[in-house]
């Protein structure tokens, strides 16, 4: 059960009722929820915590423990696909065909290049892909990906990656290098 | 979206989407956390806000998240699981119409003044101390105008909620 502050509380009372309440308290409602916030700190902090000086180390680090855990949370054995000794195919090559006939479990890519994912999961969802920069193409990364699950959903993971960008615009899947990864030393 | 313009944008609105959160959320954490990640959605670089339409975007982002808030928290009160999904699975646009609903109820339904001190707090995000001045009334007149509108508002779409 959630319970709300006083503060919360008085607020959304004195809303309901302001006939109840002298002006001086009111007043001094409207200087606490206007008083003047200090946003170079607060700039600081939010840069701290979205810092993109991470080491390419770091971040894959950080992106294989996010995908065990998830992987661990849903208890669930995945099928996995190696597909780490795929060569780089042209898109629509028949072996990269022959893994989009409609999977219907969850399929984990190993280090495999986001153009390579993207020539899987485009195929299945009836999408094309284009590359706005080359770099990401040959981004190898370490993901599940439920076939059943909407196209957003997928994008919206791959999106939480540093240094990377897609979005969906009339039927093709677009992919864009971010300035992060040209901002690190 | 590159760093330094978010840096720009960060300093030039922060203070005004807080003040929109903490008037909607009441909660000084919480509309901090509403405002940052408003600033690491852009980050991320997937929308790209055209010269004249960025105050209105953030502010629109804010009133939409704390609706959002609103609403979840309000169902984890009611812990009524069969509302649970229908209000978790509101997307965007979803809120982006309801919040549209919203501002059209405050233009047929409301006073002309009123109307402005909505329009001044929500959409440009003005103090209570900058509408005094533009209305030519008192603080506490503001407050009494804004208290009217909003139990107005949650009456009209949400009268066991927010």
């Amino acid at each position: 059960m959630m319970h709300l502050d006083d503060t919360k509380r008085l607020f959304l009372d004195m809303q309901e009722h302001p006939e109840n309440y002298a002006d001086g308290q009111l007043e001094a409602m409207m200087a606490d929820l206007d008083r003047e916030p200090d946003t170079q700190a607060a700039w600081q902090r939010f840069e701290a915590t979205h810092s993109s000086g991470k080491t390419s180390a770091h971040r894959w680090l950080r992106i294989a423990a996010m995908f065990a855990g998830v992987m661990l949370m849903a208890g669930i054995i995945f099928a996995a696909i190696r597909l780490v000794s795929m060569k780089r195919q042209a898109p629509g090559s028949t072996e990269v065909q022959s893994l989009t006939t409609e999977p219907t479990s969850p399929v984990c890519f190993d280090n495999v290049t986001l153009d390579s994912i993207l020539t899987v999961v485009a195929a299945h969802y009836q999408k094309t892909v284009t590359f706005r920069d080359e770099a990401p193409r040959r981004m190898t990364l370490i993901m599940t990906w439920q076939p059943d699950a909407p196209l957003a959903d997928l994008l919206d993971r791959l999106n939480a990656f540093d240094g990377l960008s897609l979005f969906l615009q009339n039927d093709t899947i677009f992919v864009i290098q971010t300035n992060e990864e040209e901002d690190q030393p | 979206m590159e760093k330094m313009e978010i840096q720009r944008l960060f300093m030039q609105h922060y203070a005004k989407m807080l003040r929109v959160a903490r008037t909607l959320l009441c909660d000084e954490q919480e509309s901090e956390d509403v405002v940052s990640d408003i600033f690491a959605h852009l980050l991320r670089g997937r929308t790209v806000l055209l010269p004249g339409t960025e105050e209105g975007y953030l502010l629109t982002s804010v009133r939409n998240q704390c609706l959002k808030r609103l609403r979840h928290e309000q169902v984890k009160r009611d812990a009524r699981e069969v509302h649970t999904a229908d209000v978790l699975s509101g997307d965007a646009d979803t809120q982006d119409e309801r919040m549209t609903d919203i501002v059209e109820f405050v233009v047929s339904h409301l006073s002309e003044q009123e109307q402005r001190i909505f329009h001044l707090r929500f959409t440009q995000g003005c103090s209570y101390e900058e509408i005094a001045a533009a209305e030519g009334i008192s603080r506490v007149a503001v407050w009494k105008h804004l208290s009217h509108t909003i139990r107005a508002i949650k009456k009209q779409f949400n009268p066991q909620k927010l």
